[in-house]
């Protein structure tokens, strides 16, 4: 009988500190979360995922994230990548990877003893921007054109949604101006006045900026209706350049040409004088 | 071409040429100990490197410096007035021509070589012919320097060559055998014939004039090494003439000081007479306030702009700490005390400007010193991460052996240089005092009395 109890009185302490275990484990155990973000630039294709905690928004790194591309059947594994200390992570599509028109990514993360899992879906239609340019009635324009690239390999214009367009500066990227997509197609008027180098080429860039179907898909042109840059000729000779300054150089001259040709004429007084004493000694 | 007149200069300089004695004897041994021990400092600067110097990356430049500036100054100096005095024909110049050409002449030689002791690569020196600069100040300085010694050289030996001729022919003096060939060597077969001095004083005359704009310009130059770098305190729109009456200051100096010893140790009163003392003593006032001028306009303005890399230094000046007993006395003591001394007629003896020239010399060298070294310790950037003896510049046994070596040379060949020459001049015009002691001695010559 004793027996019994102790065995009770022992299950129970166990069963309370398992759930003593659990309780300590689910109060230090947080919850993260997961974002994706799909990033087209000319025919690279890449997604970048951010981790981190979801109350205080710690970043978290070193963790594991599997990527799968979802489609009808089963899931394609695409690989595993890791964050870094910011929590942030890249991972670039393979250019043989076949991808339908539309496509979804899940992105997973398995969790750890103190963090929870976190899952990410991501739906993306494929799409494209091309960038031309134009001259209408005297007037040079940027004209941008959408299309969504079906399964079928037809091209669907796009429509509704808006391209902004950029230069390629020094330290970044110079805002043109934005289109609105109507037929597929959009059109921005060239600036003038627009820098580009010494034969007047530009890169334009055009961009369609965090869309919630398309992601983030952007398209490069260069033009050579840019302003050319004029690099001023230095001039050759200056006090820092290898050759002195003409007037330094022969006010030099002048100087050290005055004191050694009086030098020059002493010496030869010397010269003389040295003469005259030989004369007289001989007389 | 010996005459009596000549004759009794020459008797009264044969001390000077001859004089031999207990005395000269130790002197010349602690010349030659210094000169030694600044040579066994060398050696060690050879074999060690720089790192036995307080120079750092942060000064660069110290007491070699400071050194050569002071000594080259001094040497423009000399030339500038033995070139006036000599161009001007001023009547009571000639017995001061001789001191002050010699001082010029042997500071311009020691000058140089304490360039070559704080450059660290010798076997590189000849990179300045090959890739020297012409925009560079220093450049200009070397190259102005090699013009200067070249003239300032030759100014002292024509001025010297009738008096070497007179001592070849002159057969009363019994002068020995080697001072004959040196005398016979030297004196370029000189024969005071009309002809021959009429070269000779026209040679002279040019050489004169020259050297007095080349010596003006030389002192310009190396006051630009300083004046169109970017430091605190250095670069100054009145260095230049700043850094020239600063050597004439210095170089007045040194040319009483040596003037006041020669006349004590060779009895040279006839020659070297209080009227050159006086005429000493108001070179040195005009000088000192034209100095103290300088001085006064380049620290005040600097004070009152307050310009920030300015005020670090001039707080460095005034902090007494760090340099500001040094600052008091070379801005005050060498400027005012020499003036107080020299200007109240009651103290004006031979003696006290004696002794008014050598704080004049020190509180100069003081001055080089503190043009150099605070500047150099204030830097225009925060300096982080560095030893503070890197930052803080302190001369080591090495230098101040150089230092002393490079003066006992000078005192040396001083020495040695006026055994073999007369110290004032013979065969031009001398003063009118003379020439009345002159017919006094030549009274006791005639009779074989006297010496």
């Amino acid at each position: 009988m004793k027996l019994k109890i102790n065995i009770i009185l022992g299950l129970i302490k166990l069963s309370a500190l398992a759930n003593i275990l659990l309780v300590y484990t689910a109060a230090f155990s947080q919850s993260t979360k997961l974002n994706m973000q799909y990033e087209k630039i000319n025919n690279q294709q890449t997604l970048e995922l951010n981790l981190f905690t979801e109350k205080e928004n710690i970043p978290i790194s070193d963790a594991k994230i599997s990527l799968f591309l979802k489609t009808d059947k089963i899931n394609i594994d695409l690989g595993k990548v890791i964050t870094d200390l910011e929590g942030k992570t890249n991972f670039v599509l393979s250019d043989t990877l076949k991808i339908p028109w539309k496509f979804n990514f899940l992105a997973v993360y398995a969790g750890s003893s103190q963090l929870e899992p976190a899952t990410k879906e991501l739906s993306i239609k494929n799409i494209d921007l091309d960038i031309s340019f134009k001259i209408f009635d005297d007037k040079k324009y940027i004209i941008g054109k959408g299309y969504e690239m079906l399964e079928n390999g037809d091209n669907l214009p796009l429509n509704g949604k808006n391209i902004y367009f950029f230069s390629q500066s020094l330290f970044g990227l110079l805002p043109l101006g934005s289109g609105h997509l109507e037929n597929g197609e959009c059109k921005l008027e060239f600036p003038k006045n627009l820098p580009g180098d010494t034969i007047g080429n530009l890169k334009i860039i055009a961009k369609i900026i965090d869309d919630g179907e398309y992601g983030n898909v952007s398209s490069e042109a260069f033009t050579n209706w840019a302003e050319k840059k004029i690099i001023p000729v230095l001039p050759k000779r200056q006090l820092w350049t290898k050759d002195p300054p003409l007037w330094m150089f022969i006010s030099l001259f002048i100087l050290l040409a005055g004191a050694w040709s009086h030098y020059i004429f002493v010496f030869r007084k010397m010269i003389i004088i040295k003469k005259l004493g030989k004369e007289f000694k001989e007389e | 071409m010996t005459n009596k007149a000549n004759l009794v200069s020459i008797i009264s300089f044969s001390r000077q040429l001859d004089t031999r004695g207990a005395f000269g004897f130790f002197w010349m041994v602690s010349l030659l100990l210094v000169i030694a021990w600044g040579f066994f400092a060398l050696f060690t600067q050879f074999i060690e490197g720089h790192k036995v110097t307080g120079m750092r990356d942060n000064v660069v430049w110290g007491m070699y410096i400071a050194n050569f500036i002071f000594f080259m100054g001094i040497s423009y100096a000399g030339a500038i007035f033995s070139s006036l005095l000599v161009l001007f024909r001023v009547e009571w110049s000639s017995p001061i021509i001789r001191i002050t050409q010699l001082i010029s002449v042997l500071c311009g030689l020691i000058g140089p070589l304490y360039i070559f002791l704080c450059i660290g690569r010798l076997d590189r020196l000849h990179f300045i012919l090959f890739y020297g600069r012409i925009p560079s100040p220093i450049f200009w300085d070397i190259v102005a320097i090699v013009t200067f010694l070249v003239g300032n050289i030759t100014f002292l030996y024509l001025l010297l060559v009738p008096d070497l001729a007179y001592l070849r022919d002159n057969k009363e003096l019994r002068l020995s055998k080697w001072r004959m060939k040196i005398y016979t060597f030297l004196s370029l077969n000189y024969h005071n014939t009309p002809e021959q001095q009429r070269h000779l004083r026209f040679a002279v005359d040019i050489l004169a004039g020259i050297l007095i704009p080349v010596s003006v310009i030389l002192a310009t130059i190396l006051s630009w090494i300083f004046g169109m770098t970017l430091r605190p305190g250095w670069n100054s729109t009145i260095f230049g003439p700043y850094f020239v009456f600063a050597a004439l200051y210095s170089g007045v100096g040194v040319i009483a000081i040596m003037m006041w010893v020669f006349r004590k140790r060779y009895n040279l009163k006839d020659y070297l007479t209080d009227r050159h003392f006086n005429y000493i003593a108001i070179s040195i006032i005009v000088l000192a306030f034209s100095y103290g001028y300088f001085t006064f306009n380049e620290y005040f303005t600097i004070w009152y702009s307050f310009v920030e890399w300015d005020a670090q230094l001039i707080k460095k000046l005034f902090d007494f700490k760090q340099y500001g007993w040094w600052f008091i006395f070379s801005n005050y003591i060498g400027i005012l005390v020499p003036l107080i001394l020299i200007s109240v007629p009651k103290f004006r003896t031979v003696n006290t400007i004696g002794i008014a020239s050598i704080i004049i010399v020190a509180a100069l060298w003081v001055k080089r010193y503190l043009v150099i070294v605070p500047t150099l310790e204030t830097p225009l950037f925060p300096v982080q991460d560095i030893r503070p003896e890197y930052v803080k510049y302190t001369a080591t046994w090495v230098e101040w052996a150089l230092t002393f070596a490079g003066v006992a040379l000078f005192l040396f060949l001083n020495t040695i240089l006026t055994k073999i020459i007369p110290i004032v001049q013979i065969i031009e015009p001398i003063s009118h005092k003379v020439l009345k002691r002159k017919k006094d001695l030549l009274g006791n010559v005639e009779s074989g009395e006297g010496n």
